[in-house]
């Protein structure tokens, strides 16, 4: 096994890694059940104090000998928890490794004396499974962490910035806190923002015609801020207080635009706000800063969650932004919450779906009957699909209904056409 | 040193450009716009603002005076104004209004628009005058009170939270636990359909001497309340009233449920006693999978959950049904009953139907107008102060001891879950005696 290091961080470094193998290790041993065991050691339960770094890794040296010489398997999930699957010819073993364990993690009341736990009877530390007759409940339980690693960042932090850098570098680190934040929040009025400021377009893309673009997001990476100024905090980790941020950079954004540092966006772009920031002064000055007749190319892009979270704010947001002649875009729709949101009862003009390489597969499943049917509905010219970095996305989206599209794989073929 | 600005000065002004423009009243119109008669709810300080906006084209074109004045009020003055221009604009800030009564209600040609008022000076400028003296003398007094009240506090700051957050895992919350009931009326009786259980954030702000507003901003009050989850789910299996309920409703983030604080509390229930979760809709739409998990397995242990604090719009905005929670709350607005309003009554009740009435909850209820409403649009299930009182009558009513008591004392000891409060009451098993009373007759 190997000697890893575990940070203080809200996700198991190997949780994602062990639990695909947990699963596919299960799958094999579907016909040969009989006399295998399998428990789950419930850390995920326990407070955050109470099971420091050192003892996890104590923890899981307890099992190495158990492992290396006895062939019990040990996996982390990615919520610390783990599990351990063994045959009743060495579950004496894992019993004694199961006491050490209990007794490293004595503090918390999760880990209760309960006499039988020892003996097969499940407690809240921990589940015991006798595969021959619970091998279904175990499958079925893995397979929906599985299922899990199919979202895009755990959370709402990283949805917005979909520009936010490879996922294995947003797992590092630990959850922003409020004292971190209030840091950033003064580091940030001095920050010259600029360099981390990005451009992406949205173009009309039909058949095989050159992609003709719409307008131009531009947004803040939030990769490249947390690597400048929280190199090891992990921002999706605290949706809140992520949000909190994102207001602060609404606010750098629209001062920055206002200021027309950059003279080539006076139109035909689009920002990411908060239903808030619409409400602002700095919006207000920004709206003014725009030339007449220029409003109607500039999109403002919202996130459902912002928007429901207060609805009446929203439509007041919505109704003055509309007369002003912007248009609005609900942001970063994945199949999970596309059937929520209907962009005609939103009165929102444009709506933008995430793609994603299983995003075919998960919409011809039951579990994504009803975004396929969000999609057949809605309407061709209104639905952008965002993060194609393929051109398989692209093909795709074509034959779904979209004809407009953003990502790496649009930029590409866009790039010598610039020139 | 900053100087205040009097906060009337805007009042002054008007009045001093009236009666200037009243020595050359030709060509000069006023307009009026009344919105300090919008229902507060509807008249936050941002949106009054955004509605000031809307005039500025007009005054950089046609040198017309813009006075957004302390009470909300706008007056728009000007010689020879585009009055199509101006009728424009007009209409545009009604339309941002539109779902406030002062916006939508349907005056007569002998009355006046309650919603703007216009001045030609050469006729009305007398009218004009003493309607500038008015809203002056308003705004003096208003300013007079204002400085001796205490100021409003600041809004709270990360770092405050920070400190906040230390503070309170310190904190006992047990004394500053409350229950509200959430009653069912059926068809001759009224039911305790649960218990709502809650950190009271008034206690909170007292015990750790805060200064500063701690709703002002939502996602940092959000973070806040990841950590109150911790604190009331500890303190809760210990307090003495939260045994007695058949049901009782908690609200977390959804986060919480994960943690051993809820595992205790859940091992804490008494043979049939039944959670109901309730959780923002900020919290859903952050975390859809976490809350259909949620959802199923609470239901699978016989619990149910609940989507709290939505805007009455939500219904026609969302398909709740596909989220398909146990419960949902809405949150009862006065502009809900006022007559002639443009979401058509007919059309809520088939939303409430659609959903299933026996689903809903509308909630701050504070008077019987909100409970007819609801009545009316197949709702049966509400909490508020309005329940609040009537419960305290029938307890008292009902308690032997109630001649040395007053209704607001009455309430206030039945909300508390523990604590003083609750100790004061000469007979605390009548506090959870009533949990049925005869329901008020259905008014159709």
């Amino acid at each position: 096994m190997q000697d890893v290091i575990v940070p203080d961080q809200p996700e198991h470094p190997l949780g994602a890694a062990h639990e695909k193998r947990l699963l596919n290790d299960l799958k094999r041993s579907a016909s040969n059940t009989k006399g295998r065991w399998a428990v789950r050691i419930h850390l995920s339960r326990m407070k955050q104090q109470t099971r420091p770094e050192h003892s996890l890794r104590a923890c899981e040296h307890t099992f190495n000998t158990l492992v290396a010489r006895h062939g019990v398997r040990f996996y982390w999930l990615r919520n610390f928890d783990f599990v351990l699957l063994f045959t009743t010819l060495n579950a004496d073993m894992v019993r004694s490794a199961l006491v050490k364990v209990r007794f490293l993690f004595a503090g918390d009341p999760v880990v209760a004396d309960s006499p039988d736990a020892l003996q097969g009877v499940s407690d809240q530390f921990m589940t015991w499974y006798r595969l021959d007759a619970d091998y279904d409940r175990l499958f079925s339980q893995i397979q929906g962490l599985v299922a899990d690693h199919r979202r895009p960042g755990i959370g709402a932090g990283v949805r917005r910035h979909r520009h936010a850098g490879p996922i294995s570098q947003q797992r590092r680190g630990r959850p922003l806190t409020a004292s971190m934040l209030a840091k950033v929040e003064t580091a940030l009025v001095s920050a010259d923002l600029s360099s981390h400021v990005r451009r992406q377009s949205v173009c009309a893309l039909v058949g095989k015609a050159i992609p003709d673009p719409l307008f131009t997001e531009v947004f803040v990476s939030i990769g490249d801020l947390r690597e400048a100024m929280l190199p090891h905090v992990e921002l999706s980790a605290n949706p809140w207080l992520f949000q909190y941020l994102t207001q602060t950079l609404d606010r750098r954004v629209l001062a920055m635009l206002t200021r027309r540092d950059d003279r080539t966006l006076t139109q035909g772009f689009s920002i990411n706000l908060n239903v808030q920031s619409i409400l602002s002064e700095d919006f207000l000055k920004f709206d003014d800063s725009l030339s007449p007749g220029s409003h109607g190319t500039v999109v403002l892009e919202l996130r459902s969650e912002d928007i429901f979270a207060d609805l009446n704010a929203y439509f007041f947001a919505r109704d003055f932004v509309h007369q002003r002649g912007y248009r609005v875009c609900i942001d970063g729709l994945t199949w999970r919450s596309l059937p929520f949101v209907d962009s005609r009862r939103l009165g929102a003009d444009l709506v933008k779906v995430v793609w994603q390489d299983d995003l075919p597969q998960i919409l011809t499943s039951a579990a994504g009957a009803l975004a396929a049917r969000a999609l057949r509905l809605g309407t061709s010219g209104r639905m952008i699909l965002a993060r194609c970095d393929t051109d398989a996305a692209i093909r795709w989206g074509q034959d779904n209904n979209f004809t407009l599209f953003q990502g790496r794989h649009i930029d590409k073929v866009l790039k010598p056409l610039m020139l | 040193m900053a100087i205040e600005r009097d906060p009337s000065q805007t009042e002054r002004q008007l009045l001093d450009t009236i009666e200037r423009a009243g020595r050359s009243p030709a060509g000069r119109t006023a307009v009026h716009l009344h919105l300090s008669a919008l229902l507060p709810g509807n008249r936050p300080p941002a949106h009054l603002r955004i509605a000031g906006r809307l005039f500025v084209p007009l005054e950089t074109a046609h040198h017309v005076q813009i006075f957004t004045l302390s009470n909300g009020d706008i007056v728009v003055l000007g010689k020879d104004m585009p009055e199509d221009e101006v009728d424009r604009i007009v209409h545009r800030v009604r339309a941002l209004f539109e779902r406030d009564p002062l916006a939508f209600t349907d005056f007569s040609e002998q009355e006046a628009d309650p919603f703007v008022s216009w001045y030609a000076l050469e006729v009305d400028y007398d009218d004009l005058r003493a309607t500038a003296v008015r809203l002056l003398q308003d705004a003096e007094r208003r300013r007079d009170v204002q400085r001796l009240a205490e100021k409003p506090p600041r809004p709270m700051q990360p770092a405050d939270l920070d400190i906040l957050q230390a503070k309170l895992s310190e904190l006992d919350v047990r004394p500053m636990l409350r229950r509200q009931p959430c009653i069912r009326f059926q068809m001759k009786e009224a039911q305790v359909a649960f218990e709502e259980v809650f950190i009271s954030m008034a206690d909170v702000r007292q015990a750790l001497a805060v200064d500063y507003d701690i709703f002002a901003d939502r996602w940092l009050f959000q973070d806040l309340s990841r950590m109150l989850d911790g604190r009331a789910l500890a303190g809760l299996p210990e307090t003495a009233a939260a045994g007695k309920p058949d049901r009782l409703s908690l609200n977390l983030n959804l986060e919480s449920l994960e943690s051993s604080e809820y595992d205790m509390v859940v091992r804490s229930l008494r043979p049939g006693q039944t959670l109901i979760v309730e959780v923002q809709v900020i919290d859903v739409f952050s975390n859809l999978p976490a809350f259909q998990r949620a959802r199923d397995s609470l239901r699978d242990d016989g619990h149910a959950i609940l989507i709290d604090g939505l805007h009455p719009a939500v219904l026609g905005a969302l398909d709740l049904g596909l989220l398909d929670p146990d419960w949902v709350k809405i949150v009862w607005h006065p502009e809900l009953a006022a007559p002639q309003h443009p979401r058509k009554s007919e059309e809520f009740a088939d939303l409430v139907n659609d959903f299933g009435g026996e689903r809903v909850v509308l909630s701050r209820c504070d008077n019987e107008t909100a409970i007819l409403w609801g009545m009316s649009k197949n709702i049966t299930a509400f909490q508020g102060r309005f329940l609040d009182a009537i419960l305290g009558t029938v307890t008292m009513s009902k308690c032997p001891r109630a001649a040395a008591c007053t209704m607001k004392d009455c309430v206030a000891r039945r909300a508390a879950l523990g604590g003083r409060l609750r100790a004061e009451c000469p007979n605390p098993p009548g506090l959870d005696a009533v949990t049925s009373f005869a329901a008020p007759r259905r008014r159709v």
